[in-house]
């Protein structure tokens, strides 16, 4: 028998006839008279092959990169060494959960040093793409490939962009043996998948600070392993992490707004109710779906887009700002918005740099830069600045509005905890007093317990 | 192609059945109106044109379809920054000054203005010029009537329907070269045969590897990339299963030739760079030989080859031989295909074997006919292979 890799999956050739379901995933595909099965399942597939009777020849083995090169040694904190060591512990497959800013990288490469093995690194964007070059060079003695942002250059050890990636594994998802997801709650539902499934590397890392729930986490654990390690930012804070103080400032409504916003509350309120008689289990996704099928459900949704619209950007909250940004006039301050009109409207008020996905990537870059360096006090972002981009000097971060929930909120905090010597960090969320906002505040405040606290 | 949202809108199920919502005649008295709104608004901003079109048109429009026109028309006509100076640097220049100044912010503006040699306003209205919503709205092509934007939208609706396919079906009466060809560079895998219902139809079974499994989106728009070839393909039937409905359950698309969908004859032959340098080496190697795109497919039993190449010498056009860049799994199935070339009388074929996409260390059957290359198909070994098939026929006529 004969195993080989064709277009993100696994071709059988020379097979005698097989039982069904012996060997897991692998069908028989009519179209070419051969066994096929899908790449991720490599190490289940080779190995049920190799219990088989008739002799197995594996064409699959990566062989057209080079051997990697070796790693410099590498220092870890304790709770690093202790995620390095529950994921080797569980067959090197599996995902890591630590809060931003608590080094998810230095993991990561510590797992390259010790898996040897070549490796795709995995990143949602272009800013994050050079990110991880930069960190994979300093601590690996060859040269590191990058596929993404208009480079093509596959090494032993590759980033690649997530985009990237799915365009191009069905051609080389042969060629690697370890694959490192950041940010892996992008993953678990969508097409994003098709990159994990298109590649035979049987160990498997991912990385987040917020895992996803189900049912993407289940499909989280089949593509990349469980989770093996979590700690939360209670669990690292004034340690490892930098402390920090979170405020919330409640803020009223004008008498327009007020009057507009009970009316379409009154709306959606009224029709929501008569809902829950008939379906008190419904989840938001199957009311959504349900209310959009009649003209009063899709009444009372637009009422509550308009209310949700409303409370991103108050006449309240952009007085707010502005008190706040002159107060923090001495510190680097972050403000994230809800969407790019608020962060517009900001940039244009206060003349603070927007970044936003309609900036250039090198328009970011630099002005993340001119942040770093001091020359711009103060960024405001919808989404951007959320996850991923290394902003160290941040200390005042003004959450004027998400639309994301608990793990939005965690991520934006957590780019404002990467330690530095004596520094205190301080978050202002804007809460619309009387509306839902009060209630999301409380819930999204769950996010900071400790792990083990959140896990019970 | 249309987002997630406006295809489950362009769209229904009857049972297992797809129905597209195909812009018709009955739309074309809106869609002149959408078009004069956009004539209108041509160098105002994109935004201001959004909001006017949000709050009424000339004409009554159905929603949905309105908002599918507006996403075609956008991409017909690419809008374009406006501005008293270069937006990026009025950023960089704005945005330092405040950070480092504790003026107001119209002393900062009159400022950063002078040094521009601008107004403030000016300033103002440079400062965001080139995003999204701000830029300027830009001529739509010329001479678009509504009838033609309709069968553009449609275009857009089967394509992002097709995106959706596990697997489709298409008989064509008529040039169907470029479909396979297109087929073949995406990395789908594509299996022609003769329709049994009309003498002269092929019948392409078309879907990427991974339909055994699941729909994937990245072999499901290599599929949408057959869309707009096979508008232009002359007579055609196309079924596809397209996973639609929720948890992915199939339901089946049909789409016709003679369906009001524009057509793209301008679409550039799908070209591999592989094959443009193995006839450029060739004419080098052998100038005394032509070589011919896209011969006849050869019926081999139920099945059609569909070479590549015809290379024809100038001396004898009669004794043309025909090539065929395999993209191949196993010695058994390189095996079958000479067996049935045989089969059909067909001893004048090459087959170039990729050896580093499928099958690196595979062993080729030992038969001359085949060449196998890694990056590049060598001419001169398939000019030796000719020519050692020319010597042996001359040597089977002397033995005669």
């Amino acid at each position: 028998m004969r195993l080989l890799f064709d277009h993100g999956t696994l071709v059988l050739a020379e097979a005698p006839e097989l039982e069904p379901g012996r060997v897991p995933g692998l069908l028989w595909d009519p179209r070419i008279a051969l066994y096929r099965a899908p790449a991720w399942r490599y190490s289940q597939v080779r190995a049920a092959l190799l219990a088989c009777p008739s002799p197995l020849r594996d064409e699959v083995k990566p062989s057209a990169l080079s051997e990697p090169a070796s790693w410099h040694a590498l220092e870890l904190r304790p709770y690093q060494r202790a995620a390095l060591l529950s994921w080797e512990l569980s067959g090197r497959r599996g995902t890591i959960v630590l809060p931003t800013g608590s080094g998810k990288t230095q993991v990561a490469i510590a797992a390259l040093r010790s898996s040897a093995v070549r490796a795709l690194c995995l990143v949602p964007t272009r800013a994050l793409l050079e990110q991880w070059s930069f960190a994979l060079r300093a601590a690996y003695r060859g040269s590191v490939g990058c596929l993404g942002d208009g480079r093509r250059d596959l090494q032993a050890i590759t980033v690649s962009t997530y985009e990237s990636a799915y365009r191009f594994m069905p051609r080389i998802g042969a060629q690697f043996e370890l694959l490192v997801v950041d940010e892996a709650h992008h993953f678990g539902s969508g097409t994003r998948d098709e990159a994990l499934e298109m590649s035979i590397a049987p160990q498997r890392l991912g990385l987040t600070a917020t895992p996803p729930s189900e049912p993407a986490l289940s499909r989280l654990a089949e593509l990349l392993g469980p989770t093996v390690y979590q700690l939360s930012i209670a669990d690292l804070a004034g340690k490892w992490l930098s402390d920090f103080d979170l405020v919330t400032l409640q803020l009223g409504l004008n008498p327009t707004e007020r009057a507009d916003y009970d009316a379409d509350y009154r709306v959606f309120s009224a029709y929501q109710r008569q809902f829950r008689r008939s379906d008190p289990e419904a989840t938001w996704q199957e009311f959504a779906s349900l209310a959009a099928q009649t003209p009063e459900g899709r009444t009372a949704l637009n009422a509550w887009r308009r209310n949700r619209h409303l409370l991103h950007f108050t006449e309240a909250k952009a007085a707010a700002v502005g008190v706040l940004l002159e107060r923090h006039r001495d510190s680097r301050v972050i403000i994230f918005t809800a969407d790019n009109g608020a962060a517009y409207r900001i940039a244009r008020e206060h003349l603070v740099m927007p970044i936003t996905c309609d900036i250039s990537r090198a328009e970011r870059e630099a002005a993340i830069g001119a942040f770093r360096a001091g020359t711009l006090r103060a960024l405001v972002s919808a989404r951007v600045l959320n996850e991923g981009i290394d902003v160290p000097d941040a200390d005042v971060a003004i959450i004027v509005s998400g639309t994301q929930g608990e793990r939005e909120h965690v991520q934006r905090v957590g780019r404002l905890l990467r330690p530095m010597p004596g520094k205190r960090a301080l978050i202002y969320q804007l809460v619309t007093r009387a509306t839902a906002e009060v209630r999301r505040a409380f819930e999204r405040r769950r996010a900071f317990a400790p792990a083990s606290a959140a896990s019970r | 192609m249309l987002p997630q949202a406006l295809l489950r809108a362009s769209a229904h199920l009857e049972g297992e059945r797809i129905v597209p919502h195909y812009f018709t005649p009955k739309d074309q008295p809106w869609l002149r109106a959408l078009i004069d709104e956009y004539a209108s608004f041509v160098g105002k901003r994109r935004t201001e044109l959004h909001e006017h079109l949000r709050e009424r048109l000339a004409a009554r429009a159905p929603k949905t379809k309105l908002r599918i026109a507006i996403v075609l028309l956008d991409g017909m006509c690419r809008a374009q920054a406006s501005a008293a100076v270069p937006p990026k640097e009025v950023r960089a220049a704005l945005f330092r000054a405040a950070a480092s100044s504790r003026a107001t912010r119209e002393a900062v503006l009159s400022a950063v203005a002078a040094s521009f040699a601008v107004t403030a306003s000016e300033l103002e209205g440079a400062l965001f010029a080139d995003l999204q919503g701000e830029r300027r709205v830009a001529e739509l092509p010329a001479g678009l009537s509504p009838s033609q934007l309709a069968r553009h939208v449609n275009l857009a609706i089967v394509s992002s329907l097709i995106r959706r396919a596990v697997q489709v079906e298409i008989v064509v009466r008529g040039q169907c070269r470029a479909l396979i060809r297109q087929a073949r560079i995406t990395g789908l895998i594509c299996r022609a045969s003769r329709s049994k219902h009309a003498p002269e139809g092929v019948v392409l079974n078309v879907s990427g590897p991974f339909a055994l499994f699941h729909h994937s989106d990245l072999y499901g728009r290599a599929l949408a990339s057959l869309v707009p070839r096979l508008a232009s393909a002359g007579q055609f039937e196309l079924r596809a299963s397209c996973a639609l409905g929720r948890d992915g359950q199939l339901a089946s698309l049909a789409w016709q030739s003679g369906d009001p969908v524009e057509p793209r004859p301008d679409l550039p032959r799908p070209e591999r760079q592989l094959e443009k340098k193995f006839e450029r080496a060739f004419r080098r190697a052998a100038p005394e030989w032509d070589v011919a795109h896209e011969p006849p497919a050869i019926a081999s039993g139920e099945q059609l080859i569909f070479p590549d190449f015809e290379l024809v010498p100038r001396h004898d056009c009669a004794r043309s031989w025909l090539l065929e860049i395999v993209g191949f799994w196993t010695p058994e199935y390189l095996r079958e295909k000479l067996q049935r070339l045989s089969a059909a009388g067909i001893e004048r074929f090459v087959l170039c074997i990729d050896q580093t996409r499928t099958c690196a260390d595979l062993e080729l059957p030992k038969d001359p006919r085949l060449i196998p290359f890694k990056t590049r198909i060598d001419a001169r070994a398939v000019l030796g292979l000719i020519n050692a098939g020319y010597a042996a026929t001359a040597q089977h006529a002397r033995l005669r």
